[in-house]
Parts: structure tokens; C-alpha cells; sequence
């Protein structure tokens, strides 16, 4: 070829502006509006007639809007400025809104049913909020958490899982997620109920005061948690600590109720030493049905496509906690220790200890905080334990 | 088009320059130093951006003049060779080796300042890096780690102005890296390992805690914060940290 040079050495540049044409087309493309998905996690994907599919379709979006307009009803008693701010694409409403898709959707998914991308590589996995369950609450034993309970989470994060504490983002900010939280939570409940409720049915269409009535079942649970009167307030000791034998005193007390099987009965799943070794405990709240269909695979009873078209995530057994690495999930604070233990830890298998006075809890707290310093080589055991130590071997 | 390719690449050294020099106008330099030692770093960079700004000014100002005085349109003589020129490659290999040479051993104090001359102070606090936060601890009044009134933060560092803090760094999970860009301290933090890292702010106010070694999806969330405040106010800041860690209420 005898091109001229100057022709020879631009000719390579007609790709610039070819590739920045295809790249700005690629890149300006509209952009296809997002909708919630319908969650028919735990049920097979046909329970439901294409016409009840709609309908819950529908019905969701006019009570809860899409994931970029979020919408709301008064009776769910949720704060639309708010919602805005946390919905929407990273970046989105003039680079204020979006804060979800910001901050937590790799984790929590779109829909909040705690599937998200990175859900798979965590143990535990990330909360799905669709259940309305959540585990460190303020609340009374079966409560929904308060707002200050979430946020609390929100800045603290969860120590020893992969919830990060997001404590410099403002105020307004954290409110918003908070608020969108409880915003998938309460959409996740309701279409729960209205897929339930039409499978049990077998209409394919509910009547609108048969809606407000699932919905407001839900709503009522989240209306009773922001009431003063849910708040666990820990009556104070009757006798308080003044020293350190005081301290000690309780702490052996304290171990004492750890060990009674009557009492707080810890012993059964924390262990003998307080290392989260006492044995299987089964499944939380989120894995538990999830575990009985397992199963059924492994019995032949359910083929494994079966399995993987009604769940996302494989199962997770939950294990109790270790007491010994100064670590608390719920937060290190007396109270919030003695909360986990007289409301248990919603979800799991910790149960509200209801045996227990308000003094017993106390000094369970005291002995639960003294563990992480407690030698395990000349860890005491009462000899009353030596039997059960035994067994288990 | 010809020598004006010779003109285009001429604008790299013109334009990198002006970039350079105009930088600091606009704030786009180094973040402000607030720290005792930190004008050793800054100073070892700028002799080495000096360094390293001159031979790049020279070679893209040799690029171009080779590229006018030989270009094709102007001239018809055919390329010669050369077997090169053994004095020129002698200081070109000697010049670059004896300036790094002396770039090595004068970096050696600011070195051991910020790395190997540990103070003698006790650690202000424990940083531990985990994805994606910072969890602090400080030891309490006892002065010791791993006692019942060690206190508890996550994502806010506070330290006292004017007095030289240790910390001891680690990491939960992979590697990250503490950085304190208003600090001039930048340390990977490693599992397995207890990493001291000290420095003297000398100024009160906010600074950027961040992560400098990619450590995962979340890297970018992994941000936190240095505050410098007086020792009344971090000796108050404690106590209130305490207080709430021990609420019973």
C-alpha cells in the first residue's frame, strides 16, 4: 500500500472517536426502572397462579412503590423524606439520595432479603429484613427493635460479623437508612402475609380492607416497638456492687446459675468453658425451614433443583456464642448483656431466660464479663458439672 | 502533520509542569501537615520530585528535539548506525546509580525516625483493622490491654495535641493500612502481628483515618477518624466512653 504519511500515521485515530461514540451510547442508554423482585424464597415458584403472582405484584407496588420511588401508605407510619433519601441509585437525587444502594446493598440486596453479592461469603449472612427479625433490640422478649435500636447497630456496627459500623455518617443520614430498614422490613412482612393469605385462600385477588388489615398486623408490631413501654429497662441490683468482693461474689454467683440447669442452664449450648462448644444448636429463625428441605435432599425426598429454586444462599447452622473473646455482638454494655439474656437474642436459639430474677441476670452479667480474663487452664468447674462434662465426652 | 507530532509531545513536559506548579494554587497538593515529624517526608518527597523532575524535563526536551531534527518529511538521508558510545553509557549507568546511592543513605534518619526509633511511652491505643472498620481500644487507667477496664470505640481515634502517641496495629482479618495522611504515617497493618506506629500531632482538629492497601470490596467504606484534641478534652473523652460502656441502664 503507498498511503500518504500523513494519512499513514492518523489513520489509526478514526477508532477515538468511534470508541467514544460507542462507549457514550453504551453509557447513556436509558436506564430500565428497578422493581422489587416478588420473594417466593421458601416456597416453590409455581405456589402461586401467574394471576395471584400479579396481584401481589401490584398490590406491592401501590402500597410500596419501586426501589427508585419508594412510596407509602399513613397507616405504616413511615417518613417519606426520609425513604427518598436512602432509596434510589448510588448517587441518585442530586447525589443526596441512594444511601442504600450506597452503603449497604452488596450485603442486604435490593429487596432486603440479605442476598446480596457478597451475601454468600459470610457467615453469619447478612440480616434478610423481609422476616422483620432482628437480633440486638432494646425491646421486650418477641419485639420488633426500635429505631434507636437500629441505629444503634447502624454506628456501632456488629462487632465479630461483617456489619461494618457506619458511626461517621450524619445524623440525617443514618436516620434515613434506619427508616428505609424498617421500610423493607415491613414490605417484606406484608407480602409474606398477602402470599399466605392467598395461597390459603385460594383467591386469586383480596379485597382492599382485607389488605389494610394484613398490613396493619404488620405495622402494629413496629407501632408497639417505638412505645416507651417496650424498652427492657433493667431494674437496678438490689443490693449494689461497692467492692471488689462484691464484684466476686457475684461473678461466683454468677457461675453457679451458669451451670444450674434450672437456673440459667447456659452450660447446654456455651459450653463447659464458656467457648461456644456445648453442642449443636440447630438453626436460627432464617435457616430453620431452610435446613428441614436440606434434609429432605439428603433423604431423597427433594431433588437438589428443587431445593435451589425456592432458597438463595446454602444453609448456615448457627453456633452459640464463644464468651471468651471479649467480643459482643449485641454490645458490651451491662445492659446490653442483660438484655440479650432476659429477652434472648430474637431469631436464634437464645431463649428469654424467665427463670431468672431481675439480681440472678445481674450477676450472670458479671460472670459473662469476667470470662475473657479467666484463665482456661484453671477454670473452676463446679463438681456438680463433672457428670455432664463426662457424658459429652 | 510532520514535526507537529514533535510539537505534541512537547506539551507533555509544558502541561506536566504547569500541573505540577499549579497544584498547590488549587489544592490539589499534599494534604495539610499537622504533625512534629511529618517535614522530613515532605521533604525527601520534594527533593525527590526535584530529582526525578528535571531528568523528566530533560528527556521529554531530548524526545522532541529528535523527533524535529529527524523527522521523515525533512529529511531524505537514510538512518545510520551506531555501535553507541561506551563514555556516554558510563555516565548514564554512574549518575543514576550514584543518586540513588545517595537517595538511599539520606533517607536514612527520616527512616529510623518514623520506623525504627520506637518512643519509650506506653501504647495510647490498639487500632485493629478489620474489613471494613477501625476498632480501637484504649487500656484505661490501669495502662494495660487485656484488663476489664480496657475502652471501646470504633471509627474515631482520639489522641492528645503535642505529645507523642504509640499505637499498636493489627489486623482481624487481611492486610490493610493505617493511614494518617495529615500525619505523614502510612503502616500495613498484618494478621498475626503487633505493629507499633507513633506520631505527634501538633495541631487540634479532624483529620482522615483511611485505609491505603486494598483489603477487600469494601475498601472504600473503610474510613475513619483522627481527632486531636487537648489532654483535658481526651482525658474527658475516655471517661465518657467509659461511662457509657458501663451503663446498666
Amino acid at each position: 500500500m503507498n498511503l500518504p504519511a500523513a494519512y499513514r500515521c492518523c489513520r489509526g485515530l478514526w477508532a477515538v472517536p468511534a470508541l467514544l461514540l460507542v462507549f457514550g451510547l453504551v453509557g447513556c442508554g436509558s436506564q430500565q426502572e428497578l422493581y422489587f423482585p416478588l420473594n417466593m424464597e421458601g416456597r416453590d415458584p409455581d405456589a402461586l397462579t401467574p394471576q395471584q403472582k400479579q396481584f401481589v405484584v401490584n398490590t406491592m407496588y401501590r402500597a410500596f412503590g419501586s426501589p427508585d420511588v419508594p412510596r407509602t401508605v399513613p397507616q405504616a407510619g413511615l417518613d417519606i423524606n426520609k425513604l427518598f433519601l436512602a432509596a434510589g441509585p448510588a448517587g441518585g437525587h442530586g447525589n443526596l439520595g441512594g444511601l442504600y444502594r450506597l452503603h449497604c446493598v452488596h450485603c442486604h440486596g435490593i429487596s432486603g432479603n440479605g442476598a446480596g453479592p457478597t451475601a454468600r461469603f459470610l457467615n453469619p449472612y447478612p440480616r434478610n429484613f423481609q422476616k422483620g427479625i432482628f437480633k440486638f433490640t432494646s425491646t421486650k422478649a418477641g419485639m420488633k427493635p426500635s429505631r434507636a435500636d437500629l441505629k444503634r447497630t447502624l454506628r456501632q456496627g456488629i462487632h465479630g460479623t461483617a456489619m461494618p459500623s457506619f458511626v461517621l455518617l450524619p445524623e440525617e443520614q443514618l436516620d434515613a437508612l434506619v427508616e428505609y430498614v424498617v421500610y423493607l422490613a415491613i414490605r417484606g412482612q406484608f407480602e409474606e402475609l398477602l402470599i399466605g393469605t392467598l395461597i390459603e385462600e385460594g383467591a386469586d385477588t383480596l379485597d382492599d380492607d382485607v389488605l389494610e388489615e394484613l398490613l396493619e398486623n404488620v405495622v402494629s408490631q413496629w407501632r408497639a416497638a417505638e412505645d416507651p413501654s417496650a424498652v427492657l429497662v433493667p431494674p437496678p441490683r438490689s443490693k449494689p456492687i461497692r467492692s471488689e468482693e462484691d464484684r466476686l461474689a457475684a461473678v461466683e454467683h454468677g457461675r453457679k446459675l451458669y451451670y444450674d440447669p434450672k437456673k440459667g442452664n447456659c452450660v447446654k449450648c456455651h459450653g463447659v468453658h464458656g467457648l461456644g462448644d456445648g453442642g449443636d444448636v440447630g438453626h436460627d429463625d432464617w435457616n430453620k425451614q431452610k435446613a428441614e428441605d436440606w434434609n429432605k435432599v439428603l433423604a431423597g425426598q427433594m431433588s437438589e433443583s428443587q431445593f435451589w429454586s425456592r432458597w438463595l444462599l446454602p444453609v448456615q447452622q448457627i453456633r452459640p456464642r464463644n464468651l471468651r473473646l471479649n467480643i459482643y455482638r449485641g454490645g458490651r454494655r451491662p445492659v446490653d448483656i442483660y438484655r440479650r439474656i432476659a429477652a434472648g437474642i430474637k431469631g436464634t436459639p437464645m431463649p428469654a431466660h424467665t427463670a431468672l430474677s431481675s439480681d440472678e441476670i445481674w450477676d450472670l452479667v458479671e460472670f459473662v464479663r469476667q470470662l475473657p480474663y479467666e484463665d482456661l487452664s484453671q477454670f473452676a468447674r463446679p463438681a456438680e458439672t463433672h457428670g455432664a462434662g463426662k457424658q459429652r465426652l | 502533520m510532520g514535526r507537529i507530532w514533535s510539537l505534541f509531545f512537547l506539551l507533555v513536559p509544558i502541561l506536566g509542569t504547569i500541573t505540577i506548579v499549579a497544584a498547590p494554587y488549587y489544592d490539589h497538593w499534599l494534604p495539610k501537615d499537622v504533625s512534629a515529624e511529618g517535614y522530613q517526608v515532605d521533604h525527601l518527597f520534594n527533593f525527590i520530585l526535584w530529582i526525578t523532575g528535571i531528568v523528566f524535563i530533560g528527556t521529554e526536551v531530548a524526545l522532541f528535539w529528535f523527533m524535529w531534527k529527524y523527522d521523515a518529511e525533512k529529511n531524505d538521508q537514510p538512518a545510520k548506525y551506531t555501535h553507541g558510545s561506551h563514555h556516554l553509557e558510563i555516565v548514564w549507568t554512574l549518575l543514576p546509580a550514584v543518586t540513588l546511592l545517595f537517595m538511599a543513605i539520606y533517607q536514612m534518619n527520616a527512616w529510623a525516625e518514623h520506623k525504627i526509633k520506637k518512643p519509650q511511652v506506653a501504647p495510647l491505643a490498639e487500632v485493629t483493622a478489620r474489613q471494613f472498620e477501625w476498632r480501637i481500644r484504649y487500656p484505661g487507667p490501669d495502662g494495660k490491654f487485656d484488663t476489664p477496664d480496657d475502652i471501646y470505640d470504633v471509627n474515631l481515634l482520639v489522641v492528645p495535641v503535642d505529645e507523642v502517641v504509640l499505637i499498636n496495629l493489627r489486623s482481624m482479618d487481611v492486610l490493610h493500612s493505617f493511614f494518617l495522611p495529615n500525619l505523614r504515617v502510612k503502616q500495613d497493618a498484618l494478621p498475626g502481628r503487633v505493629i507499633p506506629v507513633w506520631f505527634r500531632a501538633v495541631e487540634q482538629g479532624d483529620y482522615d483515618l483511611v485505609c491505603a492497601e486494598l483489603c477487600g470490596w469494601g475498601h472504600y467504606k473503610m474510613k475513619g477518624r483522627l481527632r486531636v484534641v487537648s489532654r483535658e478534652e481526651y482525658e474527658a473523652h475516655l471517661q465518657k466512653l467509659s461511662r457509657e460502656q458501663e451503663a446498666t441502664q
